[in-house]
Formats: C-alpha cells, sequence, structure tokens
C-alpha cells in the first residue's frame, strides 16, 4: 500500500517543487532524481491519493510511438471507412499530469519529441495516412533512477525544474519511515490541493520586478548556464514560491531556492584545476568559482558600482554591499555544494563516468519493436498491418472478418540498445615484466573494465606470449572474476605478435558471426617489439606488420594501447597504422576513463 | 510402478519438505510468500544446487487466495485500489464473485519476446470482429502469484525494464501495437543466477528484497541421502509425495496461519530503531533495506506462530537482506561480514 502524501516525510523540497510546478500554467515538467529506494516513485503516486493531481497518465516503458502520438483509429476504420486519428497517451493527458518513472531508461530520440510537443503544447501527427494536430497540455513528472544510465543533457534541459533526493542518514527520520510503512494509510485530509489552488489564483498578482530578473540572469551567467530555459525557469519558480507562501512579493528566499531547482540539471559541475592551490575544498562548485570570479569584475570596476536597486532583506555590510545576485549565490552555493557532493559518491560508489556517448541503436530482431515500415521478408507487423488495410475493409466488401491483402503487409522494425564486444588483447611476454609495466598494463584494464561494466559491454580477454596465444576469458558480461584472471595471467618470453594478431582476427570473425549484431572492438596492449614469426627467417616485427594491414578493420574497431616506455615510439605508431588503430599511450589511459571515452566512440 | 502412477507423476515437482539442506534459501522463499511485499529473492549459485527444483516445489504449499471469478488478471477480491477496469466495474455493480484460488509458480522463459511478457493485441479477435481486444501476457499470469525468472541475469535488457516498471508500480500499464489498457500486476519475484554467466544490471539487483547464495553440498553423508531421495522420487513420484503428505500439509497450513496473524504482529518501536541501525552501520543508502528487514522479521515472527518481533528475528534475517546490498566493488563478490550485525544486535537494549 502506497503511503498517504501527508505522511511522507522529510521530501519537503521535493513536494514544494511538484506544487510550484502545479501553479504555474506554463511549466511543463519537473525531474525527480535520486538514488534507489529514498521514495521517488512513492512520492508520485501519492499525488493522486492527495487529490492533488486527478487521474494521471502514465507512460510504461515500452510504449510504442504510436501509442504516445496517436495512429489511425482501425475499429473506426473498418466499421465507416473513415480515416480517424485514435485515442493517445498524449491526447488523454490533456488536462491531467503525465507520469514517467525512471525516465533516463527511455529512448532519447522519442522522449525529445515528445517533450519538444509538450512544451509546444500541441502533437503534430503525420502517419499512416493521417496529417493532424491537436492540443495537449500537461505536465510531466518523471523520476531518474542515479544508479543507472546518465540522462542526456538535451533532455533534462527540457525540465523547467529538477529536485534531488538525497539519501538521509538520520535514525529518526528513517525509524519513522519504516512505521510509516508497516502502518495502515490514514484516511488523507491534508489541504495541499486547496493551497495549490489558492497559489494559482494568486500567481498574476505576484509582480517579477526587474531585480530579479537581473539577479537570475547573473546568477546564469555566473554559472555559465548555456540557454536561456534556467533563467526563465528560475523566474516562474520564484514567481509560484512566492504565491504558494501568499506573498505578492518575491523574496531572496524564493529567488534562491528557485535557483537551486531550475540549475541543477543544467548546470555542469566545473572539474577541478590541478593548478589550483591544495587546500581548496575538494568538490568545488560551480558557484566558488563564480563567487571569485565576480570579485575580481567588482574590483577592477570599482568605480562603476552596479546601480540595482535593491529594496528585499539586504543585509548592509560595513566593506561594501553585496549585490542581490551575489547574496543569491551565497544562498545556493552550500545546496549545490551537496548536491555535487551527492553526485560524486554516486560515481565513485557504481564506477559511472558520466555517460556521454550516444546510444547508438542497431536493428535487431529480437530488439525491441519501435516502428514499422512495407513488407520486405521481416518479421510481419500485426497491428500496423491492420492499420493499413483497415480503411480498405468497407470497399473490399469484408463482412465481419477483416480481408487483408498482400500490399496491406508491413514489418516491424526493431532496435536494440547495440551490444558492444570489446576484446582485450594483452601481451604478456617478458619484456613487459622486465620493466614492471605489466602493473600498469593491469590496473588500466580494470579502469576500463569499471566502465565497460556499467554500460553493460560485453569483454574479452585474450593474452599472447611465446608459449601461449589464447583466450582467457570468454567474451561475457560478468566482469566478477576478471580480477582473478589477471593476477594469474602467466608472463612468459618472447613476443609471437603476427600470430597473436592473426589469432585474434580469426577468432572475431567467428564471433560476428555468432553475434552479427555486435559491434567490436579491439584493445591491444603491447610494446610492439615483436621476437618471434611464423615463417621461419622472416623478421617477426615487418610480419606482424604485414598481417595488421589484412585485418578487418571495417566492422571492427582496432585500437593500440602502446605499453613500452621507450622514447622511440615509431614501431608502435607504425603497427598502429597498419592496423588501422587508434594509438595511445598507456600512460594517457591509465585512469583517465574521460580520454577512454572519446576513443572509444565510433 | 504402474504406468499409470508413472503418468500421474510426471510433471509433478520434488517435495518442498524433502529438499536437503538449503535451509537459508528456503527460509527467504517461505518469508517472501508469508509477506509477499518484502520484495522477491535473487538466488545465486552453481548449476545444480537445487535451485530451480526448490522454487518449483512451492507450488504444493503455496496458500489459498481469493480473487475474482472468471478474471484473466486473476484481481485480488479485496483490493479495490488495485483491480483491472472490469472487476472494478463488477465491484461496483456488486456482482463480483469470489473464488478461492491457490498461489502458482509462474515461469518467465528468457527467450520470451516483449509481447508475450506485457501481453497485446488479440489476434485472431481483431481478424474476426474487427474490434480491439486486449490479450494478457506473462505479467498478468503473474498477479498475486510467485513470477519465476531462471537465468535473470541473461533476460534481455529490455524485458528486465518491464519487469522493474510492473515491480515498481505494481500494475502493467501496456501502450502499444494499437492497445492501451492496464491491469494489476503484482507478483513475488524470484530469479536464480549463475554468477558465472554474466552479472545482474544493478538496479534489477535493487529491487529484490533478498538475495541468497547456495553453495554445493560438501557432505558426503547428505550427498548421497540427495541422490537416494531424488532416485525414489524418480521411480515412483506418487506414492514418494504421498509418503511426505502430511509433513506438507503441515507446512502449507503454517504459511497459511502466518499469513493470516501477519497484520497484527507487534512490532516495538526499539526493533524498529534496530533495523535501523543495522542498516547505517553498514553504511546502506535509501529505504528499500530497511524495509525488506522490517518486513522479514515480521514475517519470521508470524511464521514461528509468534504475536511480537523481537531481537532474535531480526538477527536471524537480516543477513538475507543485506547480503547483496552491500557489493561495492564489481569485481568481487558480496563482502559480507556479519560481526557488524553482531555488534548492533549485542549493543541494542531492549
Amino acid at each position: 500500500m502506497n503511503p498517504r502524501y501527508s505522511q511522507i516525510c522529510g521530501l519537503e523540497e521535493a513536494k514544494l517543487a511538484i506544487q510550484c510546478l502545479l501553479v504555474d500554467p506554463d511549466m511543463k515538467g519537473i525531474l525527480i532524481k535520486g538514488p534507489p529506494g529514498v521514495g521517488k516513485s512513492v512520492l508520485m503516486r501519492s499525488l493522486v491519493d492527495a487529490g492533488v493531481i486527478d487521474e494521471p497518465v502514465h507512460l510504461p516503458i515500452n510504449a510504442d510511438d504510436s501509442q504516445i502520438f496517436g495512429a489511425l483509429d482501425v475499429e473506426e476504420a473498418i466499421s465507416t471507412g473513415k480515416v480517424v486519428l485514435s485515442d493517445s497517451i498524449l491526447s488523454r493527458a490533456d488536462g491531467h499530469i503525465l507520469m514517467i518513472d525512471d525516465l533516463n531508461l527511455f529512448d532519447t530520440k522519442l522522449m525529445h519529441t515528445m517533450m519538444g510537443q509538450i512544451i509546444q503544447g500541441r502533437v503534430l501527427v503525420e502517419r499512416d495516412g493521417i496529417s493532424v494536430s491537436y492540443p495537449c497540455s500537461t505536465k510531466v513528472v518523471a523520476t531518474v533512477n542515479t544508479k543507472e544510465m546518465a540522462l542526456e543533457r538535451t533532455i533534462s534541459d527540457l525540465f523547467d525544474i529538477c529536485v534531488t533526493i538525497l539519501p538521509s542518514t538520520d535514525r529518526e527520520f528513517r525509524a519513522e519511515v519504516i512505521r510509516t510503512n508497516l502502518s495502515e494509510p490514514p484516511v488523507d485530509c491534508n489541504r495541499v490541493a486547496e493551497t495549490v489552488a489558492n497559489a494559482k489564483g494568486r500567481l498574476k498578482d505576484v509582480e517579477i520586478t526587474d531585480d530579479i530578473v537581473d539577479a537570475v540572469t547573473g546568477v546564469c551567467t555566473g554559472l555559465e548556464i548555456e540557454g536561456v530555459r534556467g533563467d526563465i525557469a528560475a523566474v516562474r519558480t520564484s514567481r509560484a514560491l512566492a504565491a504558494l507562501d501568499g506573498r505578492k512579493i518575491i523574496s531572496r528566499e524564493d529567488v534562491s531556492t528557485a535557483v537551486v531547482l531550475a540549475l541543477t540539471h543544467r548546470r555542469i559541475p566545473k572539474e577541478e584545476d590541478p593548478e589550483e592551490e591544495d587546500d581548496k575544498p575538494k568538490i568545488e562548485s560551480g558557484f566558488d568559482k563564480y563567487l571569485s570570479m565576480n570579485h575580481d569584475r567588482e574590483e577592477k570596476e570599482q568605480t562603476s558600482e552596479p546601480d540595482i536597486p535593491v529594496n528585499l532583506n539586504q543585509k548592509a555590510s560595513d566593506e561594501r554591499e553585496m549585490t542581490f545576485s551575489e547574496e543569491i549565490s551565497a544562498d545556493i552555493g552550500e545546496m549545490f555544494e551537496a548536491i555535487d557532493l551527492a553526485d560524486e559518491i554516486w560515481k565513485e560508489a557504481y564506477n559511472d563516468p558520466f555517460l556521454k556517448r550516444k546510444m547508438m541503436k542497431g536493428e535487431d530482431r529480437n530488439g525491441r519493436y519501435i516502428s514499422s515500415r512495407n513488407y520486405n521478408n521481416g518479421t510481419i507487423a500485426i497491428d500496423a498491418t491492420i492499420r493499413s488495410s483497415a480503411p480498405y475493409q468497407k470497399r473490399r466488401g469484408s463482412q465481419g472478418r477483416m480481408d487483408i491483402r498482400k500490399q496491406d503487409l508491413r514489418e516491424k522494425i526493431c532496435v536494440s540498445d547495440p551490444k558492444c564486444m570489446f576484446l582485450f588483447m594483452v601481451d604478456v611476454s617478458g619484456s613487459l615484466v622486465a620493466k614492471g609495466r605489466i602493473r600498469y598494463v593491469k590496473a588500466a584494464i580494470m579502469a576500463m573494465l569499471s566502465d565497460h561494466y556499467v554500460r553493460r559491454d560485453t569483454v574479452g580477454i585474450m593474452t599472447f606470449n611465446q608459449g601461449h596465444i589464447g583466450i582467457v576469458k570468454e567474451p561475457s558480461r560478468s566482469v566478477g572474476d576478471v580480477h582473478q584472471k589477471l593476477v594469474d595471467m602467466k608472463v612468459g618470453k618472447g613476443t609471437p605478435l603476427s600470430e597473436a594478431i592473426k589469432f585474434a582476427d580469426d577468432y572475431l570473425r567467428v564471433y560476428r558471426k555468432r553475434n552479427p549484431y555486435d559491434i567490436c572492438f579491439v584493445i591491444m596492449m603491447t610494446d610492439s617489439d615483436a621476437t618471434t614469426s611464423m615463417f621461419k627467417g622472416a623478421d617477426p616485427y615487418e610480419e606482424a606488420l604485414a598481417v595488421a594491414c589484412t585485418v578487418n578493420h571495417t566492422d571492427v574497431g582496432w585500437t593500440l594501447i602502446e605499453t613500452s616506455g621507450l622514447i622511440d615510439k615509431t614501431k608502435g605508431r607504425r603497427m598502429a597504422e597498419a592496423l588501422g588503430a587508434r594509438y595511445i599511450l598507456l600512460d594517457d589511459v591509465k585512469m583517465d576513463l574521460h580520454a577512454y571515452e572519446e576513443w572509444t566512440i565510433l | 510402478m504402474t504406468e499409470k502412477a508413472a503418468a500421474e507423476g510426471r510433471g509433478r515437482s520434488f517435495p518442498f519438505v524433502r529438499i536437503a539442506g538449503q535451509d537459508e534459501m528456503k527460509l527467504a522463499l517461505l518469508l517472501n510468500v508469508v509477506d509477499p511485499s518484502i520484495g522477491g529473492v535473487l538466488i545465486t549459485g552453481q548449476k545444480g544446487t537445487a535451485k530451480s527444483t526448490t522454487v518449483r516445489a512451492l507450488e504444493e504449499i503455496l496458500p489459498e487466495r481469493t480473487v475474482s471469478k472468471g478474471c484473466q488478471f486473476g484481481c485480488d477480491v479485496s483490493n479495490p485500489e488495485n483491480m483491472c477496469e472490469i472487476c472494478r466495474a463488477k465491484l461496483e455493480a456488486g456482482t463480483i464473485e469470489p473464488v478461492s484460488k491457490s498461489m502458482r509458480v509462474i515461469e518467465l522463459p528468457l527467450n520470451a519476446t516483449e509481447d508475450r511478457v506485457s501481453g497485446t493485441l488479440d489476434v485472431e479477435y481483431m481478424l474476426t470482429h474487427g474490434e480491439k481486444k486486449f490479450e494478457g501476457g506473462v505479467l498478468a499470469q503473474a498477479n498475486g502469484n510467485i513470477l519465476y525468472v531462471d537465468e535473470v541475469n541473461l533476460l534481455d535488457d529490455h524485458v528486465v525494464d518491464l519487469l522493474l516498471d510492473s515491480a515498481a508500480m505494481g500494475r502493467n500499464y501496456v501502450e502499444r501495437e494499437g492497445v492501451s489498457f492496464t491491469h494489476p500486476s503484482r507478483f513475488i519475484l524470484i530469479g536464480t543466477m549463475n554468477p558465472e554467466e554474466g552479472s545482474l544490471r544493478p538496479q534489477l539487483l535493487d529491487r529484490f528484497g533478498m538475495a541468497i547464495e547456495v553453495g554445493g553440498m560438501m557432505d558426503r553423508k547428505v550427498r548421497a541421502q540427495i541422490v537416494k531421495e531424488r532416485l525414489r522420487f524418480d521411480s515412483d513420484p506418487v506414492s514418494y509425495l504421498e509418503s511426505c503428505r502430511e509433513e506438507t500439509e503441515a507446512l502449507r497450513q503454517r504459511i497459511a496461519n502466518a499469513r493470516t496473524i501477519l497484520g497484527s504482529v507487534e512490532c516495538p518501536d526499539h526493533i524498529v530503531d534496530l533495523v535501523v541501525d543495522i542498516s547505517i552501520e553498514y553504511g546502506i543508502e535509501g529505504h528499500r533495506a530497511d524495509l525488506a528487514m522490517m518486513r522479514a522479521a515480521i514475517a519470521y515472527a508470524a511464521l514461528n506462530g509468534k504475536t511480537k518481533v523481537t531481537k532474535q528475528d531480526v538477527e536471524d534475517t537480516a543477513s538475507l537482506v543485506l547480503r547483496h546490498r552491500l557489493q561495492k566493488n564489481i569485481f568481487e563478490g558480496s563482502n559480507f561480514d556479519n560481526s557488524t550485525l553482531i555488534q548492533c544486535i549485542f549493543n541494542h537494549l531492549e
């Protein structure tokens, strides 16, 4: 049983944010972000019981685009022969709330289109011989699970505000949550629906002064926020907060709260600059930089002190007066810091580097059915076939039973998140051990594997030296035993580079036959110091170069990681060229996942 | 053995009460049957450690539940908040007919396609009548029952998403292939996996209320006993089942009783505090672990016919809930260490 809205304790900020969304008719969306099990969905569902919103429309994870936007109404077409648009999720959401659980699991392109149309307030449909548009006034409440893939910035920017729910370590609070969940939910008698309704009526009386706008844009430019969506949302949220509190004047606290709500998801946390002093706080929020930057500017422009007529709760300072926007910045700094800190912890705990890689979609029969096209020996899309034949049923004179003809047939277009296979090809010859570099190789593999684990890639490992060339770990999504495999890696003399490259190429040929939809990569870690050839008397290195030229580099992405510490890197560079591989130095990879990210992108 | 006896016995599961060892797995399953809101069990272990056998054997001891007659989703008549449209209409009209039905174990095969999982358009009906009709899938059958996924780690990601969605909402929302439909889908998710074949997505892992690891039986005597029992069962399932009918019935009764008294089990405040302390000491985020730990202790008390939860109940069940939530490093297995648990319980004053 879902706890009641009034019983949900500790999520005050989130509750307030949702009320803001409901108060302003022009605000369209809110993101509720947080790790699993902090009450994101519970809060979302409790809104219904509380009467804050009525009859929400749910967007299930596997909804297809014809259901979201609308398609031909089959029943109508069959019985009357007329081409009419069917009911759709967006048409049903008109005047209601649309709820999305785990937004970050949805298809990016689909969400982009949908949010775009919602913001416009009109849905445009061009399909199945239908061309119509219909109004859709809805608001979106969506949750984002921080333990899964990061949400694309282009999507999050379409949401006006965002709240982050941080996990609590407060004993009393957690005990209270347990008690609430165990008890029978009482009849809800909170007045939140009333508060929202009153605030709605009061909204137009709240004045948005130029100071407020200046303050907000000041903070936004200071944080280097791209685009003005954040600015607009922050101003709107400030106004809604004042209205909710029954005031006609927007206070500084309103603006501070609003700025955090509107900018959390738009701000790019600054990377730490290694040249800065060490005594800086570990997590630096963008705000700090903004403040220091502002100071510099102020000092230079001392003569022309900005002439902002601030009359709201302004504190007088002995040295100089802070501007309104600086005061707000001071307020929000701490809040952003808490969020940044949490983000940092989540990243550490789950090894989730910002997943910038574009999700590439591959066509795959076993994937998710997203759309249809004319039949061409694929899997028949029954719904689309029925839709395409429906308008002709009357003309074909079908009585009760549908008359489906060859030209009606449609097939499914299925996509799946692409499965990437990474084959690590590790040179475990003596030269590597002698120089003590094997440790770095292992560390680099581990760092890269953490990254693949998060992205659900398939990873395999092969090793080579004179004594042995072979797969030590068959490609799989499991990384559990890799650590042991790396520890057990046997090191031997000699480097049969040519044979190893041939082995990997042959292995991949077979692998690709069995897994035609996988995108394959080889990460070769070697010092390119070939010592053994396949043919007696051939120069081992030249032979390896020749073999490298013959490998499949159209379907397989090759990367060579230089493990040699020598100054002269000609051997490695030439080898990479022959393989058509990207060439990276081990020292550059070591722990730097961001660099690694960039070159694994196709 | 006659031909007839063999035919009758075919397809029957090995009796739960005769499964040797694997006490942790059995306990976890029983607690979930007593209180489905614990959130399911993930069973990790090598092949041949009686994972599937135990789950399938549950069917014999599952309690009865009262459902709406003729409903393909098996709507629970006592819960009007979570019913399908048809049953809700019936309820309002006063024509709903309660019937008693045994809980079942529904299996989700790995190769199940999305439409069979979430349900889809009844094509035959559409073609013959020109009207839409929804045909329920696995999620419809699973409502109120146990949903069993063997090798859950190998399930396609988009099918996993569907399960997560239903598990979170308690309802299945279908919006595809021209069908717009929703029905209740509240189930006990039981998954088994062999960790060598790939790991589980973190989000799915967190959804499981409990996780246990089963190991091979290394005691020669017990192994011999298991082999003998199994051979006896295979040669004549009917009489084998008959021989332990009383025990099975007793367990079934015990579960049914536990379910009856579950709501009235008293849970003192200091026990709630203890649960929170344990979670915080182990550094667990979110409230799912807290709730699962509390519910497990309550279910355990109920299973033992007690009406008040004690420290001992928490101690006996906490590890089931905690183990899979402590895996910080993906390269290692669970690093659950019960010394913290023991310390918490020791420090705790009644």
